[in-house]
């Protein structure tokens, strides 16, 4: 069993180290990448338009009536607008200090989808 | 018959360790204490010590939300990140090890050798870890050229650690971090750590252990803090469970010391290892 196993590891190894070193090393940033942003919609911000199907897409998987992660719900727009008012919403999905960061899969939202949702909180997050 | 193995793989697992003397993970020698027999980490940090030859460890890592969370999330409970990991031993000096996390759906691989150990009346013992980390996160913009590099991240780190009296194992760890791509250019590429870290024994089961990292050079984020970790080891049966606190939520090297942040608490976490 073991002499198999020393058949294919270490070519497996010789092989997955070559892939990553032919890969190499970059010393690349976003910013000289891609510039310093690109053109995003805040204009006509609405809820059952944009900002419903964000949170969907990024929160209400575990902030939804049967999880309640952290007691947070923004399945609908009474509760998100709990989360708006006192300020968390938009400190968590910024990574703000003193909120906890989310999502917590590490990922952040895009900065386009965090200032859709901004342009909505300045309007007052109206249910339209 | 596969019902047949399944479950008496199961009742094996689940066995006092009086039920296998031959358990080649349970032996208790009067040698070096923290060679072998503990587990292959401090917490979060690789520790010099290895895999038998041809062994398997299987580790199941949590770390959950912050503590001050109180009763509403049960103290952080109700929140966990994951990793699942399988490391092997080519040799008593050279392990490999393949991870996957839930945070950033990052796949890592480690190799660990050790170059020079405190028995060959070595003053320290000397041990090579280098890591590679694969995000697996959809690109956060599609409609950009994303390449695939961007993905990658590196980690090398040599662990200097000494035993004291068998029964205290300090542990220096310089080390950098590579990441391909980061967000401009107030950040680096290139960031390095220096660790410390150990292990007390308190008895033949339980160990504690301490693990902390400070960044000596290179610019990460604003909110970036030291990750800092302590905890205690209980060796049961066939496992050993890490039990700590800590602030840092990553799991592998990148994640731990690149992305803890200031002001997201403290975290209770476990780790569980199984060798087989």
């Amino acid at each position: 069993m073991q002499r198999k196993i020393k058949n294919w590891l270490l070519p497996a190894i010789t092989l997955g180290f070559a892939v990553l070193i032919v890969e190499g090393c970059y010393y690349d940033n976003e910013e000289f990448l891609y510039g310093k942003g690109s053109a995003c919609d805040t204009t006509n911000v609405r809820y059952s338009q944009q900002v419903k199907s964000i949170l969907e897409s990024n929160c209400v998987s575990c902030h939804n009536i049967n999880l309640a992660n952290g007691l947070v719900r923004l399945d609908d727009h009474v509760n998100a607008k709990i989360h708006v008012n006192d300020g968390s919403l938009m400190g968590t999905i910024r990574h703000a200090s003193g909120y906890v960061a989310m999502p917590p899969s590490g990922s952040k939202l895009s900065n386009c989808d965090i200032a859709i949702l901004q342009a909505w909180i300045n309007q007052g997050a109206p249910n339209n | 018959m596969h019902r047949f193995f399944l479950i008496s793989g199961f009742l094996w697992l689940c066995a006092p360790s009086s039920l296998r003397a031959q358990d080649p993970g349970m032996a208790w020698e009067d040698g070096p204490v923290f060679k072998t027999r503990v587990a292959t980490r401090l917490v979060n940090t690789h520790a010099p010590v290895f895999l038998g030859k041809g062994e398997f460890d299987f580790r199941i890592l949590h770390r959950f939300g912050p503590l001050d969370g109180g009763t509403a999330s049960f103290f952080g409970l109700d929140q966990a990140r994951m990793r699942i990991s399988l490391d092997y031993g080519i040799s008593d000096k050279l392990s490999i090890g393949l991870g996957r996390s839930t945070y950033l759906k990052e796949i890592d691989g480690f190799l660990k050798y050790r170059l020079a150990d405190e028995k060959e009346n070595k003053a320290v013992s000397v041990v090579y870890a280098g890591g590679v980390y694969l995000n697996g996160l959809r690109w956060a913009d599609p409609a950009r050229k994303n390449f695939f590099s961007s993905r990658l991240a590196y980690a090398h780190q040599l662990l200097l650690s000494r035993t004291v009296a068998n029964r205290l194992q300090l542990q220096l760890t310089p080390g950098m971090v590579h990441r391909n791509l980061v967000s401009g250019p107030e950040e680096n590429n290139d960031v390095v750590f220096v660790g410390t870290g150990g292990r007390y024994r308190l008895s033949q089961r339980l160990t504690l252990v301490a693990d902390a990292q400070w960044k000596v050079a290179g610019n990460i984020r604003d909110d970036y803090t030291n990750p800092i970790t302590a905890g205690l080891d209980i060796r049961t049966g066939g496992h050993v469970f890490q039990l700590h606190v800590s602030n840092a939520q990553g799991m592998n090297e990148r994640a731990h010391l690149m992305d803890t942040r200031f002001g997201q608490g403290w975290r209770f976490g476990f780790n569980l290892s199984r060798v087989f």
